[in-house]
């Protein structure tokens, strides 16, 4: 049986179906987020004392860099897929995977960090919030890297059988990922700049 | 009937009358108006607030656009069937 409208266009949305799921998982997405968020103006206005640049700057710069890039490569593997480059895409996406493994590797450092220098969540709430919120971004870039490599792995069967349909998916893959990078520039000035 | 909506909105008024004001203190702030946490709260549920109300504007201007697109969709149908009903109408006098 075919899914109707997984790949044209619904005349009455004017999208597909899975560009309208992915929408609406975001928007679920950003609500989790603004609750953090919210948490954390309360935290840090609500109290009397606050830490600034307590964590590393450097790696969180390199770890910016780093998302910025794989959202690049995660946009050319789509469109190598619109120009139908098999090849390009496969290497893009590998390189989305390993820019993503990349970003988690710095992260686990700077959390050996802070727990060589008995900087736990236990310490204070600025901690507390720190870990809640880079971890929580953590796992949202370790469920991405699930789905890419999964794609990564079957995308070929896919691709073969239905192009059309396997685009789309990745597209709405860029749009989680294009997520996650937004997430973590609002990240960055809040824990680690001011 | 007048007598019927006193007796209903009695045990209303009744629980606001008997109901200590201390209940309804703040239980954040305690009456103090400009302490940290109260004013962390507040910028706690500012932030909140902005997020909902624009994923809220973002369904709306979605909904909005749907109906507006529904709106075309039935124009141009009407336009179909009022055609279809003039040409059948001439082959009817025609004949």
């Amino acid at each position: 049986m075919e899914i109707p409208y997984s790949v044209d266009v619904r005349p009455d949305t004017g999208l597909n179906n899975s560009k309208l799921g992915i929408w609406l998982f975001l928007a679920s997405e950003l609500m989790l987020f603004a609750g953090l968020f919210s948490t954390y103006f309360l935290l840090r206005i609500g109290s009397t004392q606050w830490p600034r640049h307590a964590l590393p700057v450097g790696m969180a710069t390199l770890n910016t860099g780093v998302l910025i890039c794989s959202s690049i490569t995660v946009v050319i593997a789509w469109s190598a897929l619109k120009t139908n480059d098999w090849s390009k895409h496969r290497l893009y996406l590998s390189l989305t995977i390993a820019l993503g493994v990349v970003f988690l590797l710095i992260k686990r450092a700077e959390y050996r960090e802070h727990i060589a220098a008995n900087e736990l969540p236990s310490l204070n709430t600025f901690f507390a919030i720190y870990y809640t919120l880079t971890a929580v971004h953590a796992l949202h870039i370790v469920g991405g890297l699930v789905v890419m490599l999964y794609f990564l792995v079957t995308g070929a069967k896919s691709w073969a059988v239905n192009p059309g349909q396997f685009a789309n998916r990745i597209e709405a893959t860029c749009l989680y990922w294009h997520f996650t990078d937004f997430t973590w520039i609002l990240l960055l000035p809040l824990l680690y700049l001011f | 009937m007048r007598r019927l909506s006193l007796i209903r909105e009695l045990p209303v008024v009744a629980a606001i009358l008997l109901v200590p004001r201390a209940a309804s203190a703040c239980p954040v702030c305690f009456g103090t108006g400009d302490a940290p946490i109260l004013r962390g709260s507040n910028a706690g549920i500012l932030a909140l607030l902005v997020v909902t109300l624009t994923v809220l504007a973002a369904f709306g201007a979605f909904f909005r656009a749907l109906a507006k697109r529904a709106g075309q969709f039935t124009r141009a149908e009407n336009v179909v069937v009022d055609l279809a009903s003039s040409q059948s109408h001439r082959g009817t006098v025609a004949r």
